[in-house]
């Protein structure tokens, strides 16, 4: 297989040495990110991604990290190219975390920074960080009760943040006085910063090594590779139109996630016409999330060893209803979207492919992040929950793990506890979560904290009013619960989006969903 | 095989260095003023049927040897998951936490790819209601409902596991010993293992070090036993992972302490060759049949970690920081889809092997490229016997060549550069993803293949040389015989510095009962002992370890915490409140050799040169000359394309590579 690019020809050898040099200064700069990150949410949950862009934008190499990070961190680049692309500052780094220009949801902050070699533009290198709090009217800034994006916190439309690796204070100053922690925020964004200067160091060493021309060879070829790549796994998927719909769950309502993938050939078209309005509330998705979720599903249900780059994703389109759910409009809140619709999203799009491949599709996972903040003016607290995997073709699901769009790790108890007013009194598995079948659901997770001071709560959790679904004739796995047990001892059944206000020796019992099951039993 | 001995030697005390290796059990044998070196087939149904063959190899008749041994028994145990049936017992409410783990999952796009089960699975697990320290009546209520469980479920060991117990561990400890007391099966407690923080990492430390107990214990007593009726070895002592010798008891006692026995050796090897020819700052390249070892040392040390995975299982043991990459002689070279050539995960083993070696293999292999360009003698035998088979390799090239339009020659330079590229990418891993650059640090090949990417890869990386050590072959072996006796420790402590008084008296009675331990292991002071505390600014998650010396006060650590998170992370808050997590102690003994003690390097006589052949790179074909390396003297100069083979492996020198014996008989490369 020969490609040519400058008249030059790229053979397998180079192909494969170069994706490993270009992947390794994506790892370097992940390495960098959680090794100068301050906050335990980059050097313990590592919830960071880094990556390498062409110069038109086109994804060229990333670490992997975070599923719902790595689609979309593009839409950023491209937010900075369609912003600053006639006025480009070599030296400098710019910002994004605005959900409608390039960002996913305000938390994640997007550091995004050209490189040039020889007076022309060689690329781009970026880095996404989820800050623990950006401002708004909750700390851990993700308000269980908006509905615009201003009360979720600081908006960073793409704008020029730093030059010559000094922070401009029109970026700066705004950011940390937005937020309630904003030591932490500087620490973190040193960074981003850092990780950034690093991967373009790199990037002008391969340019310098390969040489312009054969550098730009080399790129054209590598996303040339990874077209190539994806084209052959979609062409083994038979062609057909596969429909499938499911639920975000609202206050008083489900709201319709519908989508239809095609498969011609070696295209996969997923359309999302038929899903329900944007909503008053902070369970929108943002177009470039529902992006992340399409690529996530297509790499689960086809070949989960395809490098991922931009060529990928040449054969993969998305057409969604502007206004809708999946692709909302300002000035709705997001702030759930990313971190919960986009785990419908990507059930609904597996729930359409395994009628393809069943056989490579797992029955649906939780679902879910079931995300628990904690604070109050004196600490802020973050988790996501595990919950269970959904059974698959010959192995049933695992128990207590993250699936689909997110990865995080959980907090030790032993370290939360030295450094929040907390007390966890259980941990384990939700026995009898699971969704019964030939290969069984994998268990939720029960987890019980005791409030040692007053504090305010709030829970953003999914799959408490529908079941993840069992595929192939499988039952599905149970719903989550979230429990409020008062120091008197009365229960409060909570809903699964809620802020609320708890007291000293109350208790959060959280009982996260069980996975469906794959095939019925026998 | 016979090991060759000096027999005017008789008569001297004897170590004998044993590494047990997945093929051959490697030999290293010091008198006092000779080494012998060899090489016996390991035996992995008993490795002490190899082990003690060796030794009777090497050990003269009438001779006495103390034993250093290096071993994979606990890690085969671990990977064939042949250990006991482990029961855990842990708080109620908590009992599936060694499940979860960290919640994360192994692969974020593959949904089959699954965590290990654990070694205490679904049934093997019991929630107790832990007594409060002091309630004797109680604590014995649970230790017989323990007993119950063992009994009722066949447990074989047992890890009690409770929470918080890095910090008070009375209970957990006055259970794991009532529990000795009633039970016939081994216990482990999980504070006694591992005294630190982080409840998922100490319990499954606690629960592969039980599962591990029972079969290292056979093997530990079976050797000893064997030892004893020899009548010629006296003291065995055991690599564990850290790079350091302990006694067979304390192995037996703290299995999970030796999983990375079998590399340390190297790595230690490396660290002393290094310091004696000035290079402090190394890279070790262990590259094998199957997979490569790297490891950074530093200033003469190996880099030791703390808290890493081992098949899957988090392991708070320390370790050589051994980074390992799943390339090597053996990994198979393949087009796929996208038509990108690529090498390996998948090793052609042992059997059949390489397509050279005639044993049914056809696909093309890492050493079959290095046949196809002349690299490896197309006219060289298989451990010195079986005739490799050119042909053979050269037809899987072909294969391999018309798929990805490459002529077969390329396609064998393709895989070469392929399997470079992955080194590379290793190297990377352990030098710059950790915030140090290679090109301040040489690199020191060994293993089968180490010698043939060597320059290639440190090139590549701008690194300073190539060190090609002597002894390459069974270089484990030998360092076991450079090792130290050694004794770790470590107590989380979470001092501040409204508490700061607490430091110095956990740090001192470590470093006291580290101290101990040498002097009970080896008969003699420790020869160093330091402590190191972890720190971090308050409210961070992760630790700086950070040197601490007697009589220092609060403010002089922290000015150092300071100054190494400056170094390490590139930044320092020098107003922000320091917290210190973690006391550690680390003894360390005389080793049975240092490097200077051995005698000058002495080659063999004869013509060193073994005429020419044609050797091929990417810019075409050469002409390398070939030499044989025992007959190099010291200070002779090999001017590369060359090729310098020896027993076991081969160095390739590529033009304008020139390589120095230096006087201990390493090769020094340069270019």
């Amino acid at each position: 297989m020969v490609t040519r690019g400058d008249g030059m020809a790229l053979n397998a050898i180079d192909l494969e040495v170069a994706r490993h040099r270009f992947t390794a200064a994506a790892d370097e700069m992940g390495g960098v990110l959680r090794r100068t990150g301050y906050s335990p949410n980059i050097k313990e949950r590592a919830d960071f991604s880094t990556a390498l862009f062409v110069p038109h934008g086109e994804l060229l190499a990333q670490a992997e990290h975070i599923p719902v990070h790595l689609g979309s961190m593009p839409a950023s680049v491209q937010a900075v190219i369609d912003a600053f692309g006639d006025s480009l500052e070599f030296d400098a780094q710019y910002a994004v975390n605005d959900p409608y220009h390039g960002g996913t949801h305000l938390n994640d902050l997007t550091i995004v920074r050209p490189v040039a070699h020889g007076g022309d533009l060689a690329g781009w290198v970026a880095n996404r960080a989820h800050h623990s709090d950006v401002g708004g009217d909750a700390p851990g800034s993700m308000p269980a009760d908006a509905t615009r994006l201003d009360q979720e916190g600081h908006v960073v439309s793409p704008m020029l943040a730093a030059r010559a690796g000094q922070w401009v204070p029109e970026f700066l100053d705004p950011f940390l006085e937005a937020t309630r922690t904003p030591d932490e925020r500087l620490g973190d964004l040193s960074a981003q910063l850092g990780a950034n200067e690093v991967g373009a160091r790199r990037l002008v060493e391969l340019c310098e090594a390969y040489g312009p021309g054969r550098y730009t060879a080399i790129c054209d070829g590598l996303l040339d590779y990874g077209e190539r790549r994806m084209r052959a796994a979609i062409a083994e998927l038979p062609d057909g139109d596969y429909d499938f719909e499911d639920y975000v769950e609202g206050p008083d309502r489900l709201h319709t996630i519908a989508v239809r993938v095609t498969i011609d050939g070696s295209d996969l078209h997923a359309d999302f016409a038929g899903s329900a309005p944007q909503v008053e509330a902070n369970f929108n998705s943002v177009e470039a999330v529902a992006v992340s979720c399409l690529y996530y599903a297509v790499r689960v249900a086809t070949d989960p060893s395809i490098p991922a780059n931009g060529g990928c994703y040449r054969s993969v389109t998305m057409s969604s209803p502007a206004g809708s759910i999946v692709s909302a409009e300002p000035p709705a809140a997001v702030a759930a979207g990313n971190v919960e619709t986009s785990q419908r999203i990507a059930d609904a799009l597996l729930g359409a492919l395994a009628q393809a491949v069943p056989e490579a599709v797992p029955a649906a996972s939780q679902g879910t992040m079931n995300n628990v903040l904690a604070g109050s003016d004196d600490f802020a607290y973050y988790e996501t929950v595990g919950g269970g995997q959904g059974g698959r073709c010959g192995r049933a699901g695992q128990s207590g793990i993250h699936t689909g769009m997110t990865n995080t790790k959980n907090t030790p108890i032993e370290s939360l506890v030295q450094h929040y007013p907390l007390r966890i009194t259980a941990y384990g598995l939700r026995s009898g979560s699971g969704g019964e079948g030939r290969f069984g659901g994998g268990e939720g997770i029960v987890r019980e904290m005791e409030f040692l001071e007053d504090a305010t709560v709030t829970l953003m959790g999914e799959r408490r009013v529908t079941e993840p679904w069992g595929l192939q004739g499988g039952g599905p796995g149970a719903k989550g619960e979230d429990w409020l047990i008062r120091r008197s001892g009365t229960r409060e059944l909570l809903p699964g989006k809620v802020t609320l206000e708890v007291q000293a020796g109350d208790r959060l019992r959280v009982l996260t969903p069980g996975g469906g099951a794959w095939g019925a039993a026998e | 095989m016979a090991i060759e001995t000096d027999t005017s030697a008789a008569g001297k005390p004897t170590t004998l260095g044993v590494d047990v290796g997945g093929t051959f059990t490697d030999v290293a044998m010091w008198d006092g003023s000779a080494m012998a070196v060899g090489k016996v087939p390991s035996t992995p149904r008993d490795q002490s049927d190899g082990v003690m063959a060796g030794a009777r190899a090497a050990v003269r008749p009438g001779g006495r040897a103390d034993l250093l041994h290096g071993t994979t028994v606990a890690t085969n145990a671990l990977l064939e998951r042949r250990g006991a049936r482990t029961l855990l017992v842990t708080d109620g409410g908590f009992e599936s936490l060694i499940e979860i783990a960290r919640q994360d999952r192994p692969s974020l796009y593959d949904p089959f790819a699954d965590r290990p089960v654990p070694l205490a699975d679904d049934g093997m697990r019991l929630g107790v209601e832990a007594p409060a320290a002091g309630l004797d009546g109680e604590l014995d209520a649970v230790a017989a409902s323990v007993a119950a469980a063992v009994r009722d479920r066949g447990a074989e060991a047992v890890a009690v596991c409770l929470m918080y117990s890095y910090a008070a561990p009375g209970v957990e400890r006055a259970l794991a010993g009532r529990l000795r007391q009633v039970l016939d099966v081994p216990v482990s407690a999980s504070a006694e293992v591992v005294a630190e923080f982080r409840e998922y990492e100490r319990f499954s430390t606690a629960v592969l070090n039980a599962f591990l107990s029972p079969e290292v214990s056979r093997y530990m007593g079976s050797l000893a036993a064997r030892a004893g009726q020899s009548g010629f070895i006296d003291e065995i002592s055991v690599m564990r992972s850290s790079g350091g010798l302990v006694s067979l008891d304390h192995a037996s006692a703290f299995p999970a302490s030796i999983l990375l026995s079998g590399p340390a050796g190297g790595v230690v090897a490396a660290a002393a060759l290094g310091e004696l020819m000035g290079c402090h700052t190394l890279i070790s390249f262990d590259m094998g049949g199957t997979s490569t070892d790297v490891c950074r040392v530093r200033a003469g040390r190996p880099e030791v970690t703390y808290n890493r995975e081992i098949a899957g299982h988090a392991c708070l043991m320390p370790s050589v920081a051994v980074h390992t990459v799943g390339a090597g002689g053996g990994s198979v070279a393949w087009a796929d889809r996208g038509g990108a050539l690529r090498v390996g995960p998948r090793s052609a083993g042992a059997d059949p092997g390489p397509a050279c070696y005639g044993r049914g293999g056809t696909e093309p292999t890492v050493t079959d490229a290095n046949v196809v360009l002349g690299r490896l003698d197309p006219g060289g035998r298989l451990a010195g016997t079986v005739p490799l088979q050119p042909e053979l390799a050269m037809a899987a090239f072909e294969r391999l060549g018309s798929e990805l339009s490459l002529e077969p020659v390329e396609a064998a330079l393709g895989v070469v550069a392929v399997v470079e590229s992955h080194m590379t990418h290793a190297v990377r891993a352990v030098s710059v993803e950790q915030g140090t650059d290679p090109r301040d640090a040489a690199l020191m090949a060994f293993g089968g293949a180490g010698g043939l990417h060597a320059t290639a890869l440190a090139r590549a990386l701008e690194m300073d040389g190539v060190i090609v050590p002597p002894y390459a072959g069974v270089f484990s072996a030998f360092g076991l015989l450079l090792s130290p006796p050694r004794a770790d420790a470590a107590q989380t402590v979470n001092v501040t510095v409204a508490d700061r008084e607490r430091l110095p008296a956990t740090a001192w009675g470590l470093l006291a009962a580290s101290r101990s331990q040498i002097e009970a292991d080896s008969g003699r002071a420790a020869a160093t002992a330091a402590s190191i505390v972890d720190m971090r600014y308050l409210g961070q998650a992760h630790e700086t370890s950070v040197p601490y010396t007697e009589g220092e006060s609060w403010e002089v650590l922290c000015e150092r915490f300071h100054r190494l998170h400056a170094e390490r992370n590139g930044f320092a808050r020098p107003t922000d409140p320091v917290e210190a997590v973690t006391v550690r102690a680390e003894a360390v003994g005389a080793a049975a050799l240092r490097w200077t003690d051995l005698p000058a390097f002495v080659s063999e006589a004869g013509d060193p040169g073994r005429g020419a052949r044609s050797v091929i790179g990417p810019t075409g074909a050469a002409e390398a000359q070939v030499w044989w390396r025992p007959a190099l003297p010291v200070g002779a100069e090999v001017v590369g394309p060359a090729i310098i083979a020896e027993g076991e492996s081969t160095t390739y020198l590529a033009a304008g590579e020139r390589a120095t014996v230096h006087e201990t008989g390493a090769l020094r490369i340069e270019w």
